[in-house]
């Protein structure tokens, strides 16, 4: 599950949006930026495998989870994503060493900021996926899936004027 | 699909692979084609059997043509598996790498969802975001570095010596560093390899295998004209990358700077150290290693003693009872490494034979837990032995204990499940093989990275690294292997690095950082984020004010391209290319769904 | 380890008059070459930083202005840049302030080599605009940010806190370096014992002062649980960037936010707005608050100059309240706090933030 421990201290949601508000063919539209040596391999890996999960997952090839950029993740939740997740390789066997420690540091950061402002935190999730995990990866996306339903559409969606 | 954009900045040539019969099925490439076709906005969209059939590369040809396209964007495979198959492809009609995108149809759409609907919005959104990366992709030159032709190769044991004697051969400059003051490395210590065994003890040759057992032999690597030995000399630092390295060696009383264009890592590895398991009595002068058993059996081969047995170290009497000891600080969960050490079962096997042919009224035992040959003959090998009389107990001994002068082991027979105790005279042990002290600050200034196990990992063998860095690890310093894996890693590093030299210009890999002065402050937080030391800061003088000011600057011989600095500036004035904001941001809105 | 000075009031002197006296001797003594030091502007109407190499001109500052005057750090970044001439300068600035300082220097923007930080111990500031009333002699709540403020007192790596709280007669001068040691023995400051009454005080503000922060933490937290309330506080939001202009750990010469990539051309522009349904123009306001957050707030030290600066009156500092801590507990950093920490986004430990990855 994707969640701070902070998250999970409270049983409602801290950003208001809750499943039952949700549009009856509403379904969580989810951003995933996908490193290139481990979770995007993952990914092709999973389709071929013929393992199933929700359509609504749009990957995004980048070559480290390190290099996502806070402001990437921000922009999707603006621009209405309901989901963000970052795969990248197991602690220890990032392709560039140690560039996944760094990007735990940013969605540390990142999810401070969107409890700070009221968006729930569990929004973001944070997997290490391997190249080989494509049980792993197809079962991340769907239980995230799941964690969003029960969260509701992200309320930045419904703002117009953001 | 088409937007409200008119104004597209390359024509793009969409192909859609109909070559997948479960794609046919849920996404109709045809009229997925048809749709996403939008030559207003520069979309030239197909899909068409040829594409899959051995005439493509003209058909693409005919197309590009046709359409004037400058970026191609394939629909069907992943960038990791066909990128480069792709790109190939584009090279052929003109098309830079850099504008070339896969979208992966097939292995992150067709099998997702069973719904057609969802899987061709799926599929829209996948090709949308490919078409924006082209478009808003910074067109990059493709670097090109002149390689220097020196190549320096640290280590001189048989994987370092044969790489050097080859790359000399080829005629390169080599520079060969060695910590200790003798080139042979360990495999000189061993008085014969197995199982190759190409003397026999009652054989004619009465000389120490050695000599003329080692491939590259030492006395040609010596007087090699283009080999440059530096003996008791060590690497402290290394700068530059690829086709330019300078590196900073240290020997006694001097320290040099040598330019290459490539290194070869041959710093092999260490043995385990029993001393800290002290249940073995490791302390005792009967309880010896498989090396100083070498030792031993050199010595008695030596100096015409041929014929004279072999004695035990602590009282020089002929031993009756000698016991191999397997596995020691080898797959081992406390003691040195958990992982098969590769060589000592075929090592103690080898021995094993040789001192029950030397002491035929000896009893010779090994205590093992599998028996691990990965080599070819050593079936033939294990055989020969069981043959001539050694012993073979399955199981682990826990405890050496000295006794009379002599030594009782204790263990657990496996194959009778019970611990049985036996008496030895000389114990031998085959200790485990981990990574050599300071290979981690190696791999550090070289930029490769460190495996679980300490060692330098292996190169990838569909991407490689070391290719792209020139960089090669051989030898033990890559884990354990067998002598003639050794030479062999040392022959194809050397065969590698001519065959990347010998270029006259090196292309560098396709994503690299690249820094916009304008926007550079001089932080520095993108130097401490590069794990690579590829980027540093400068400082440079503005011609026109004359203020000075500090700024980024990349090395693109050093760059892996993985984009951490991008993600630590705060204003992005370093960029990773092919990931720009403009790609990356583009590509976010697409994927988000924009709002309800 | 810290050592204290004494520097006593001459007669019929005040506690400004005193520090004038000392930065005069700094100067006069050759201790420093330059001063930074805040002074009253023209007729008394605000606060503004003076350079200076006259100990004559000192007689215009004000270093226990009541009122912050803006950019004394970026200050810092112009006066130490690289070649400037390798002037010695003594730079008294509020505490916050000076935790800035030490930000911009771990990243290569300051360079302290030649600067003496002094700071005198800060009860609190008022809005620039109000200083004219307290010129006057008016009671003035001190700003929103001083309110909650965790760090009256400078700490390390100041090279001299000029103290008050706590002592009675004259000022302390705790130096916390080499460089403020040779400052204070410089101006000829008799070496003396740290009273208990000084330890006491100190220890007083800052309990008070994390009281004080924690409440405000609480309530900002509840605050903003819902993101209606986020939005609605932006709502006012004109863009006009002042909050990043006067933040002395924003740095960047140009805000990622004005870059190409979140200006989209006229044609994307229509694409999107055909996309979203509306837009907001200009675009990005609430991702430029967002993404500022996160990129600032490893090294924000709460001065509240962002929402002094803002026309809107947007509560910038009760939003950072909620997070400031937290997030730079997490990386058991505190901005401003040690030189030998480092940014936060440069460096990594393997064993933390374990609960942000998912299982």
């Amino acid at each position: 599950m994707a969640d701070s421990s902070k998250g999970k201290e409270k049983k409602k949601t801290t950003d208001g949006a809750t499943g039952g508000d949700a549009p009856k063919d509403w379904n969580p539209r989810i951003v995933g930026f996908l490193c290139n040596w481990c979770s995007y391999t993952g990914a092709d890996l999973a389709g071929v495998s013929r393992l199933q999960y929700t359509p609504e997952f749009i990957p995004i090839r980048v070559m480290c989870s390190g290099s996502v950029d806070v402001a990437y993740i921000l922009k999707a939740f603006l621009e209405g994503a309901d989901g963000v997740l970052i795969g990248g390789c197991h602690l220890g066997d990032c392709h560039y060493l140690n560039g996944n420690y760094k990007a735990r540091r940013r969605v540390a950061v990142v999810k401070e900021v969107m409890e700070g402002v009221g968006l729930d935190p569990r929004r973001l999730h944070l997997e290490w996926i391997s190249a080989s995990e494509s049980g792993k990866f197809a079962k991340t996306v769907s239980t995230f899936d799941e964690t969003l339903r029960q969260l509701g559409p992200n309320p930045l969606a419904k703002e117009r004027l953001l | 699909m088409p937007g409200l954009r008119k104004v597209d900045r390359l024509k793009k040539l969409l192909l859609i692979l109909p070559c997948d019969e479960e794609m046919e099925g849920l996404l109709d490439p045809e009229s997925l084609a048809e749709e996403m076709n939008d030559p207003e906005n520069w979309v030239f969209a197909r899909s068409d059997p040829r594409l899959c059939g051995p005439d493509r590369s003209d058909y693409i040809a005919d197309l590009v043509k046709e359409t004037e396209a400058q970026a191609i964007i394939v629909g069907g495979p992943s960038d990791r598996t066909h990128g480069s198959v792709w790109r190939q492809e584009a090279s052929l009609v003109g098309i830079p790498p850099d504008r070339v995108e896969l979208v992966p149809l097939v292995q992150q759409c067709i099998y997702v969802t069973d719904e057609k609907d969802a899987a061709r919005r799926r599929a829209k959104i996948m090709i949308e975001s490919a078409l924006a990366r082209v478009d808003t992709g910074i067109d990059r030159a493709v670097e090109r570095v002149k390689a220097m032709q020196a190549v320096l190769v640290i280590g001189g044991g048989v994987a370092g010596m044969q790489a050097a004697w080859d790359l000399a051969d080829f005629g390169r400059q080599v520079y060969l560093v060695e910590r200790t003051g003798e080139l042979g490395g360990r495999a000189h210590q061993l008085s014969r390899t197995y199982p190759t065994q190409d003397c026999k003890p009652d054989g004619c040759c009465p000389q120490s295998c050695r000599d003329c057992q080692f491939t590259p032999r030492i006395d040609l690597v010596t007087s090699h004209p283009l080999i440059e030995l530096l003996l008791e000399s060590e690497v402290r630092s290394v700068k530059g990358g690829i086709g330019g390295y300078q590196i900073e060696v240290h020997s006694p009383e001097t320290s040099r700077l040598l330019e290459v264009g490539a290194i070869v890592v041959a710093t092999g590895n260490v043995m385990f150290d029993a001393g800290e398991m002290g249940e073995l009595s490791p302390w005792h002068p009967d309880v010896i290693s498989f090396l100083e058993l070498e030792k031993l059996i050199d010595w008695q081969r030596k100096e015409d003693r041929a014929w004279e047995p072999l004695r035990r170290p602590s009282d020089g009497k002929v031993p009756k009872n000698i016991h191999f000891l397997q596995c020691v600080g080898s797959r081992d969960e406390h003691h040195g490494t958990i992982e098969c050490s590769l060589v000592c079962c075929t090592y103690a096997v080898g021995q094993a034979k040789d001192l029950k042919d030397m002491l035929p009224d000896a009893t010779v035992a090994i205590h093992y837990m599998d028996m691990r040959g990965p080599y070819r003959g050593f079936e033939r090998h294990y055989l020969e032995a069981q043959e001539s009389g050694v012993l073979f107990m399955r199981g682990r001994v826990v405890e050496i204990e000295p006794d009379n002068g002599n030594l009782m082991l204790s263990y657990e027979d496996i194959d009778i499940g019970e611990p049985v105790t036996m008496e030895a005279d000389l114990v031998v042990l085959s200790v485990g093989q981990l990574p050599t002290p300071g290979t981690a600050e190696l791999a550090q200034m070289l930029g490769v990275p460190l495996d679980d196990d300490g060692y330098i990992g292996e190169d990838n063998t569909t991407y490689s690294l070391w290719d792209r860095r020139g960089v090669y690890v051989v030898g033990c310093a890559a884990g354990p292997r067998g002598i003639r894996y050794s030479v062999r890693d040392g022959r194809e590093a050397a065969l590698s690095i001519d065959a990347v030299l010998r270029r006259t210009q090196i292309e560098l890999a396709d994503n690299i950082a690249e820094v916009d002065d304008e926007r550079c402050v001089g932080c520095g937080q993108c130097v401490e984020s590069c794990e690579y030391g590829a980027v540093t800061l400068e400082e440079r003088t503005d011609l026109q004010t004359g203020r000075k000011y500090r700024v980024a600057i990349v090395d693109p011989r050093r760059c892996w391209g993985c984009g951490n600095c991008h993600a630590t500036c705060p204003s992005t004035a370093i960029r990773l290319s092919g990931f720009s904001d403009d790609q990356l941001v583009r590509q976010v809105e697409l994927a988000s769904g924009g709002h309800r | 380890m810290a050592i204290a000075f004494k520097w006593d009031l001459a007669k019929g002197e005040d506690r400004d008059e005193a520090v004038r006296r000392l930065l005069r001797e700094a100067l006069e003594k050759g201790v420093v070459d330059a001063v930074l030091v805040p002074a009253e502007g023209p007729a008394r109407t605000g606060i503004v930083n003076m350079f200076t190499t006259d100990p004559g001109s000192l007689d215009a500052s004000a270093p226990f202005a009541k009122a912050m005057a803006q950019f004394g750090p970026q200050d810092l970044v112009r006066l130490t840049e690289p070649g400037g001439s390798p002037i010695r300068i003594a730079a008294l600035l509020k505490p916050c302030e000076c935790r800035a300082v030490a930000e911009l220097a771990k990243i290569n923007q300051i360079d302290l080599e030649h600067v003496v930080l002094l700071s005198p111990d800060c009860e609190g500031t008022v809005e620039l605009k109000e200083y004219s009333m307290v010129a006057d002699g008016q009671a003035v709540p001190v700003r929103n940010a001083c309110k909650i403020c965790r760090f009256h007192v400078a700490r390390d790596p100041v090279d001299v806190a000029i103290g008050t709280f706590g002592v009675k007669d004259g000022l302390m001068l705790v130096t916390n370096s080499d460089e403020g040691q040779a400052f204070a023995e410089g101006i000829g400051a008799k070496a003396t014992e740290l009273t208990d009454a000084r330890k006491k005080a100190v220890e007083e503000a800052i309990v008070k002062g994390e009281e004080a922060y924690g409440d405000q933490e609480a309530r900002s937290r509840e605050k903003y649980a819902d993101l209606d309330t986020f939005l609605a506080e932006l709502s006012p939001c004109i863009k006009c960037m002042n909050c990043q202009n006067v933040c002395p750990v924003c740095y960047c010469k140009e805000c990622l936010l004005y870059t190409d990539a979140f200006n989209p051309t006229a044609g994307s522009l229509a694409d999107k707005a055909k996309r979203r349904g509306t837009l907001r123009m200009p675009v990005e306001t609430v991702q430029f608050h967002l993404t500022r957050m996160a990129h600032v707030m490893t090294a924000c030290v709460m001065c509240g100059q962002c929402q002094s600066a803002c026309p809107s009156d947007i509560p910038l500092v009760e939003m950072y309240a909620g997070i400031n801590r937290r997030i730079q507990d997490q990386f058991d950093y505190e901005a401003g706090r040690s030189m030998e920490e480092e940014p936060p986004f440069t460096c990594f430990s393997e064993h933390e933030n374990f609960e942000v990855v998912g299982d």
